[in-house]
């Protein structure tokens, strides 16, 4: 069996710009959440989000033509994308294009550009609409961008799966090159979906925090007073390499793929099963097909929301799973800090993992205050924790009913 | 509308929409040899015109626009 590392890191998000200073932030415990600034919220209950800061593209290895011709989403994507290649030593000498693929998606794509587009024709009519209104708003076109920038001329999908894209996304490139369709996969996603438009949707769904006045606070998972989410940006991408051409080349490895897990609730449009039965299928598939026992995880990184709903059916979930050794494993949400990154959130968390099974240590739940009975695990809610992980879990849920599940293990020929 | 004034906003739009810096514009510039323009750019572009100087530019006449003097002689004859 075709075996498959993790080389290369990167990423843009509401704590940094680059992957480093994003890993750096949540182990220090600093919240990337504040109030809204791109918009006018007087009129909008949710006035606070986790935008990305002081973002310039031309710093970041683009020209002004590939920023007038791209959506930012796609810009947050290729900055990542970028670092994580550079991160990951691999250059054109050591691989093949027509081997090298890209699973990178977004679930929003172009929003952005699809919303000034839709006002302008509206206004004025359609000689106002873009010719790049369309390649820049589609969600393929991210990764298409990036096999154009760094001539991928192998693999190449954009999985839509809500809040579990990011994770999607990976299992897709692992099983790329387990399966010999790649040796070396860009996997990951982007999110730049904090619209005005946007947060009226997730706002008038009652799935976001309005703890307004307490920005940075605001996302709390599993704690008693959580109330939802925090609507975020940016993008994360993973360099996945086969085990032996990233050995061959003298790769640093972060850590292995090690098994996955897709399933549907097939209950409701939005909220999971209450008795967590998809989150429970994935982690058990994961189980399985990675071979290990539950006895062998030492930390779970959760999906971990901030909503009531999700929080609790993931901590039952895990709980069935895990059985007697559920009280053993640390369990900690990056949303705490970072909010919700949609798309995007599955990719950082996977590379949080994967930088977590390097350095040996976990970073933890921020924002927790008060016991909830239903939420009754280790989530780590001292802060950042040294410990030994041999094997690590990453869940990821999305509406829909998609339950997205990966392993990851430490890295040993 | 005076010449230079066309040519001082073809300059303009096209700087912004073809990415380059006005300053090394000149009538002489030619924008798919000059600066790298694709169909789609020219298109955005000669939209751009349109709605700037409100005149109509049927496709056919797509073939005649090639540099910054091409725009501005164009322009000058529609207005």
């Amino acid at each position: 069996m075709r075996r498959v590392v993790i080389t290369g890191l990167g990423a843009v998000t509401p704590n940094g710009n680059t992957f480093e200073t994003s890993w750096n932030s949540v182990l220090s415990f600093k919240s990337g959440i504040s109030e809204i600034t791109k918009f006018d919220t007087s009129d909008l209950n949710v006035k606070i989000a986790g935008e990305v800061k002081g973002f310039d593209p031309l710093d970041h290895g683009m020209d002004r033509k590939f920023v007038k011709r791209t959506d930012i989403v796609s810009q947050y994507i290729l900055a990542a994308a970028n670092e994580a290649l550079q991160d990951s030593g691999i250059s054109e000498n050591y691989y093949k294009p027509q081997r090298s693929g890209c699973t990178v998606a977004t679930g929003f794509g172009g929003i952005e550009t699809y919303e000034q587009n839709y006002e302008a024709m509206l206004k004025i009519g359609p000689k106002k609409v873009s010719p790049f209104l369309v390649p820049k708003f589609l969600t393929n076109m991210p990764g298409g961008w990036v096999s154009v920038q760094h001539n991928l001329q192998g693999y190449i999908s954009s999985c839509a799966a809500a809040c579990a894209t990011g994770t999607v996304s990976l299992i897709d490139g692992f099983r790329a090159i387990r399966d010999n369709g790649a040796d070396m996969i860009v996997a990951g996603a982007g999110e730049a979906s904090v619209t005005r438009h946007v947060i009226a949707g997730f706002a008038n769904l009652k799935a976001l925090s309005t703890k307004n006045d307490t920005p940075e606070s605001a996302s709390s998972p599993f704690d008693r007073d959580r109330d939802g989410f925090i609507l975020s940006e940016g993008a994360a991408i993973l360099v996945l390499e086969e085990m032996d051409s990233a050995l061959n080349r003298g790769a640093d490895i972060y850590a292995e793929i090690t098994g996955w897990g897709i399933t549907s609730d097939a209950s409701h449009f939005t909220h999971p099963s209450e008795d967590g039965r998809g989150m429970v299928n994935a982690m058990n598939l994961t189980l399985e097909s990675s071979g290990l026992k539950p006895k062998s995880i030492q930390y779970i990184n959760a999906h971990g929301t901030s909503t009531k709903i999700n929080d609790a059916a993931e901590t039952k979930a895990i709980r069935k799973v895990f059985g007697d050794c559920a009280g053993k494993l640390v369990v900690s949400s990056t949303k705490s800090m970072l909010g919700h990154m949609l798309s995007a959130a599955g990719a950082f968390e996977a590379a949080v993992v994967a930088k977590s099974i390097k350095e040996q240590v976990v970073h933890g739940t921020a924002n927790y205050r008060n016991f909830d009975e239903n939420c009754d695990l280790d989530y780590c809610v001292e802060g950042h924790r040294r410990m030994t992980l041999e094997n690590v879990m990453s869940n990821s849920f999305g509406f829909g009913g998609i339950n997205a599940v990966a392993a990851f293990s430490r890295f040993s020929v | 509308m005076e010449r230079q004034e066309i040519l001082r906003k073809v300059i303009d739009l096209a700087a912004d929409k073809l990415a380059a810096e006005a300053d090394d514009l000149s009538e002489n510039t030619n924008f798919e040899e000059d600066l790298n323009a694709d169909s789609i750019d020219l298109t955005d572009f000669i939209m751009e015109l349109e709605s700037e100087f409100d005149v109509e530019i049927p496709d056919e006449d797509l073939e005649k626009i090639k540099t910054v003097k091409n725009s501005v002689d164009y322009i000058q004859k529609k207005l």
